[in-house]
């Protein structure tokens, strides 16, 4: 018997629903971005986002049952992202959730999102298993976490300010690239020299941990003294040397987790492990360490519900269940 | 701003734990109900003030960017005071932050921080405690103003900056 999980997905600027079977096989996917729409503000604007989510949410639901044949008495359990993430937009996809549930007489299961992002590696790969250390990097997220095996789970590095994404963003907004930063500031570096500008890269002993910060005060000086001297920064090689920088850091950290902890699997998630300068650089470094690497397909780095879905389908098996007491959770952390 | 130094304190912090060690002096004469804006350019300090904060209330420092999901809720477990931690650069104003909801959080006792909060500065239920960073180089100037008649606790203030390393006033 196949266990079938419905995923649903709202944490950000993404109204998301999937069915997935097992936990690693995509019936269906439905994805509502409203990137393009928040593009326009220059990032996600909260109280929009969470409007549209109540308007895409259903539809969503609807499209993604009626693509993947079923039912909703065909479903096992209902998946719903319960934080961290925007308070207001978290709460349409745990109300729709908890409808859901309540109607269908299927258990609802609150996902953490962190749990998802690295959930999306066993919907692609076959022999991705226990133990790997995970980089998740995103607008939100830099984190190095350790699963031992499905019971030990264990956040071993975080950013003590800003996230990567967070920190590609902000400064691709300042150099006039928009929203979303990543995608753009990767196509505007394609071509440019890496080695033009040299930013700080933050390391502490004995620790995985990771600041951006000190990186993006940097940058804005670079830009600023640019500025004030009548100058231009050169926006290709500048976006090259500033994503080969937060690649660096980011891949040595990891690296560094998996050979101290003696792991050969490392896996990527989050929206920022869709960039091509961390890709590349993180490919290069696991050849050099005999370290298997693992990475989704750029649309399940994104936000999506099939990740929501897979990770649910692990909480299923090990007998989690959530009432109608689940809440949002806008500062989870795993 | 007024410039008025029995309301306002501008010490200037020589590095991130010197700022970090305003934000504690700070953080250990807040008290429950108390709203901080923070206001200043991008890279200013404005999270590595709010981690002083932090343990200046008995948290622990474990204070990252609120970006993305607008609000970090550091919760005491027993010592100190809650922290709520805003960042409110992704939102356009007063509206916006009281339709989200994000208002309900003044209500529960603790202290909150308001990055880029003048933009919603409306909505706030009492005077706040502003702070201004300027600059993004090796020195930042950190102005402090505290609500008229909070006259001591500016000078308990200044008290603790007095003589601590990488700050003067």
């Amino acid at each position: 018997m196949k266990i079938i999980t419905l995923g649903i997905e709202s944490s950000c600027d993404e109204t998301a629903c999937a069915v997935v079977s097992d936990g690693t096989h995509v019936l269906s996917s439905v994805i509502s971005s409203q990137a393009g729409f928040h593009s326009t503000f220059g990032g996600v604007v909260p109280e929009l986002a969470s409007r549209m989510h109540v308007e895409t949410i259903i539809p969503c639901v609807r499209e993604a049952l009626e693509v993947s044949g079923k039912s909703l008495s065909d479903i096992d359990a209902i998946c719903v992202t319960k934080g961290p993430g925007l308070v207001g937009a978290l709460l349409v996809g745990i109300s729709s959730a908890k409808g859901l549930s309540e109607v269908s007489g299927k258990p609802l299961i609150g996902v953490g999102h962190i749990d998802s992002h690295v959930a999306a590696n066993y919907l692609v790969h076959d022999d991705f298993t226990e133990p790997y250390v995970a980089l998740i990097v995103s607008g939100g997220h830099t984190e190095i976490v350790y699963v031992q095996d499905d019971r030990h789970k264990e956040v071993i590095g975080r950013t003590r300010d800003d996230a990567a994404g967070e920190a590609i963003d902000k400064i691709a907004r300042v150099i006039g690239l928009g929203y979303p930063g990543g995608p753009k500031m990767d196509a505007a570096g394609k071509d440019g020299d890496s080695s033009a500008y040299s930013f700080p890269r933050t390391f502490f002993p004995e620790s995985f941990d990771f600041s951006f910060s000190g990186l993006k005060t940097a940058a804005l000086n670079i830009i600023n003294q640019a500025t004030m001297a009548n100058k231009e920064i050169n926006v290709s090689d500048f976006s090259a040397s500033y994503l080969r920088t937060i690649s660096e850091v980011l891949v040595e950290n990891s690296i560094k987790a998996c050979l101290n902890l003696n792991c050969r699997r490392l896996c990527l998630a989050g929206g920022v492990s869709a960039n091509s300068v961390l890709r590349k650089a993180m490919i290069r470094a696991c050849e050099q360490n005999q370290i298997k690497l693992y990475y989704p397909p750029i649309e399940l780095c994104t936000d999506n519900a099939a990740m929501v879905a897979a990770a649910g389908y692990l909480y299923y098996c090990k007998g989690v269940r959530d009432d109608l007491s689940l809440n949002a959770q806008p500062s989870l952390r795993q | 701003m007024n410039q008025d130094p029995l309301k306002v304190l501008c010490p200037v912090s020589e590095s991130p734990e010197a700022t970090e060690r305003i934000g504690r002096s700070l953080g250990s004469l807040l008290m429950p109900g108390d709203i901080v804006l923070l206001d200043g350019d991008l890279g200013a300090g404005k999270t590595v003030l709010t981690r002083g904060i932090a343990s200046g209330l008995g948290l622990k420092p474990d204070v990252a960017s609120p970006t993305y999901t607008l609000v970090f809720e550091h919760e005491a477990e027993g010592r100190g005071t809650d922290l709520f931690h805003f960042d409110v650069y992704r939102i356009t104003g007063t509206e916006e932050f009281l339709s989200s909801g994000l208002d309900e959080y003044f209500e529960r006792g603790g202290v909150c921080v308001i990055e880029w909060g003048t933009k919603v500065e409306e909505a706030l239920p009492v005077e706040p405690i502003r702070a201004w960073l300027k600059g993004t180089g090796a020195e930042r100037t950190i102005c402090l103003r505290f609500p008229a008649g909070d006259e001591m606790r500016l000078a308990r203030f200044r008290e603790l900056l007095t003589n601590q390393p990488g700050i003067r006033l």
